[in-house]
């Protein structure tokens, strides 16, 4: 939206000085021309009149000094050609005198009046015009919801308000980068960049900084919003004009709009960023609930019929059957399990695993995983090290037992059949540890992190049951109590995996 | 492996058809009566109109939460709960627990595990009238009568906190019990203290009473839940 057109009256500063003056002295001219054939007829004292008359219009459209101009030449003019002796600067009549000195005096307060006027109805033109721009950029901020279109309607505003050159530029990776230009087609260079970066980090804007901008160089200001600065607009500062009060006002009146809708854009893209993470969290929570229940509940009536079965007492069956029976069974087992790996893994990794913290004894927990390892006919006699006095955890009890299985499990794999493991306890300092070692050869150096990652297989070894999840969700619900799990190759020979425990977390 | 179970009339509380059909079918093989009922307010008209011996509850029913169902039916009904939940429901199994359910188990199971459950709880409201005041299970004995504890005819010297605790096991022997509900027959009211002291006691009551404390085969600890003394002797 553009300004209100002005009228032509106290516009005359777009005319230049000179021709201001020539105006003054033509317009003296055409009174005189017009009064002196009325002169002959009425009394010159009534011409005095259309002095008056061009003072004003001096002192309304030319401004004070011609007004002062036609003041004074309408004094001499009156006297020289109207008052007797005519063409003669000497006056007769003593009563003119007082008629030019009126004439003077009255000149003077109209046109200092009228310029002052003149000046004060300029103020408020500007103001008005400030205010409109001001509300232009506002409305159009309003209805601009990217940070993309604002910026560019940001720059487009104040480059019309100011007729030059306006940049906006936010924070990126490096420092401000260049995000809007009033004038597309330029770039900034780099130095230009390090000074805009200067005064964004040091938030500084004074405009007596001004003075000591070089040609071709932009002047800065820091974008302050509520939350702190988050970006600069840069103005191009040629012919000082930024330095009047209400240029100044205007200005830093814009930057303060654009910061606000700046950050307010931030704020709507953080929301929406958000609302977007809620629903994934949403989706993965539905998508889980489904998997747990939608494949349990099949898996429940499998391994519910199938143990029915292979408890009927076994005279009614044939011995194939009862064997082809006890795989079924095992093979619904084990894909239960998998099934628990596969949730534990989205969980863990969409971080909705909640842990129920309890104190725990350490050879309680022992035992838990023992007792499940046995379960399992595993043929390694496992030997515990677990000294009594060792202070209570907090732990999640059911998970952390979970991650002592995953251990003996592996241990039980990969070491040589029906090789003893230890499982040891102790503390050390402000940590707890359980060690799961085995007399396997344990693992080539390059590779020790690399178990912990998902679905992760050593090359080399023949495939073993599973899905190569046990590690990563051991070592996520480890880290998920604050501590570490560490994969040790014994110099001695063997492999230990370690769980370390804070003992206070 | 039902010799010794009489006859029983059972509630199968289950929104699943599958698993309520399969529990029919094999507890019905086996002579017992099968009573069906596929949300929380179909259970409890179906609990009062034919008082079953035993309940089989599933904490997900569609229209009201089972631990919801338990309290309710605890107002008027002493008839033994055994809670079928999954995995990821331990918060919810043992506040059941807390409700006055007898004991849980976790889906998937085995009809052998069910049904040593159901003995589990049978026995102890078959046996709260008239308790047996001589526990004996894996060598262990304990006395009621006497506070004498012994383990393979040596006397065995516990604290009275431990001998408290195990007393409270012994009468519930073969049924979970919760941590809370532990600590408040030990202990009366409170938490926090006494968690780390019911731990503590636990392990020494373990070294004690057992063979190889690292592999418990009298006190079985039930992970986030509580503890169930085994009845197997």
């Amino acid at each position: 939206m553009k300004p209100p057109p002005a009228s032509y009256f106290f516009q005359f500063e777009r005319q230049s000085p000179a021709w201001r003056y020539a105006q003054s002295v033509l317009l003296v001219i055409l009174a005189s021309a017009i009064s002196f054939p009325i002169h002959f007829v009425v009394d010159a004292v009534n011409l005095v009149m259309l002095y008056l008359a061009v003072v004003v219009i001096a002192a309304s459209f030319l401004g004070r000094g011609p007004s002062i101009l036609a003041s004074v030449l309408s004094v001499l003019t009156f006297d020289f050609f109207l008052v007797e002796p005519r063409l003669s600067f000497s006056v007769a009549d003593t009563q003119y005198i007082l008629t030019f000195l009126g004439l003077l005096a009255v000149s003077l307060v109209l046109s200092s009046t009228v310029s002052q006027l003149r000046s004060q109805v300029q103020i408020i033109h500007e103001r008005e015009k400030h205010t409109a721009a001001l509300s232009a950029l506002s409305r159009a901020l309003t209805r601009a919801h990217q940070l993309e279109d604002i910026l560019r309607s940001v720059a487009a505003h104040i480059a019309e308000s100011f007729q030059r050159r306006v940049v906006v530029l936010l924070p990126g990776k490096s420092g401000l980068q260049l995000a809007a230009d009033s004038s597309p087609q330029n770039t900034l260079n780099p130095q230009e960049l390090a000074r805009a970066n200067k005064v964004f980090q040091n938030q500084q804007d004074d405009l007596e900084n001004l003075a000591v901008i070089q040609p071709g160089q932009l002047y800065y200001i820091t974008l302050r919003a509520s939350a702190g600065a988050v970006g600069a607009l840069g103005i191009d500062p040629s012919d000082q004009a930024l330095a009047a009060p209400a240029r100044r006002d205007l200005l830093f009146g814009f930057a303060n709009l654009t910061a606000l809708a700046v950050e307010r854009a931030h704020l709507a893209e953080q929301a929406s960023r958000a609302q977007v993470l809620k629903n994934t969290e949403k989706l993965q929570e539905a998508l889980l609930h489904s998997i747990s229940h939608e494949l349990r509940t099949p898996l429940v009536s499998i391994t519910g019929t199938l143990s029915a079965l292979l408890e009927t007492p076994p005279n009614t069956q044939a011995p194939a059957s009862q064997e082809m029976l006890e795989t079924a069974y095992e093979e619904a087992q084990r894909l239960n399990l998998l099934l628990g790996n596969l949730l534990d893994i989205s969980r863990l990794e969409s971080g909705s695993l909640r842990l129920s913290l309890e104190p725990c004894d350490l050879q309680d927990l022992a035992g838990i995983a023992l007792a499940r390892f046995s379960e399992r006919r595993y043929p390694n006699p496992v030997q515990i090290h677990i000294p009594p006095g060792l202070p209570l955890l907090n732990l999640d009890v059911t998970l952390m037992a979970q991650v002592l299985l995953n251990l003996l499990e592996n241990a039980a794999k990969y070491a040589p059949e029906a090789s003893p493991i230890q499982l040891s306890a102790f503390q050390k300092q402000e940590q707890a540890f359980l060690e799961v070692t085995d007399q396997g050869k344990g693992i080539p150096p390059e590779y020790l992190e690399k178990i912990f990652t998902k679905f992760f297989r050593l090359p080399q070894t023949h495939p073993i049951n599973g899905l190569g999840l046990g590690l990563s969700i051991s070592k996520g619900i480890v880290e998920a109590h604050g501590g570490k799990l560490n994969a040790i190759n014994r110099p001695e020979g063997g492999f230990t995996m370690q769980i370390q425990l804070p003992l206070h977390p | 492996m039902s010799a010794d179970l009489l006859p029983l009339k059972i509630l199968v509380v289950d929104d699943e058809r599958a698993i309520r059909r399969f529990l029919r079918a094999s507890l019905g093989a086996q002579g017992h009566t099968i009573l069906e009922a596929e949300n929380g307010s179909m259970a409890l008209q179906v609990a009062a109109e034919q008082r079953p011996d035993i309940l089989f509850l599933d904490l997900g029913l569609p229209d009201m939460d089972g631990v919801e169902v338990t309290r309710r039916l605890r107002e008027w009904s002493e008839a033994p709960i055994i809670i079928l939940s999954v995995r990821d429901r331990e918060s919810d199994k043992i506040l059941a627990l807390d409700a006055g359910a007898d004991d849980y188990l976790t889906k998937p199971f085995g009809m052998g595990e069910l049904m040593a459950r159901v003995r589990g709880v049978l026995r102890h409201t078959q046996q709260s009238a008239s308790p047996d005041p001589v526990f004996c299970a894996a060598g262990l004995q304990v006395d009621l009568s006497r506070r004498v504890v012994s383990r393979e005819g040596q006397e065995i010297g516990l604290t009275p906190t431990e001998y408290e605790i195990l007393k409270v096991l012994v009468q519930y022997a073969g049924k979970v019990l919760t941590h809370q509900q532990i600590i408040s027959r030990v202990w009366g009211s409170g938490y926090n203290e006494e968690a780390h002291l019911l731990r503590v006691n636990m392990s020494n009551l373990r070294r004690k009473i057992e063979r190889d404390p690292s592999r418990p085969d009298l006190i079985v600890t039930e992970p986030g839940v509580g503890y169930r003394l085994r009845l197997t002797g």
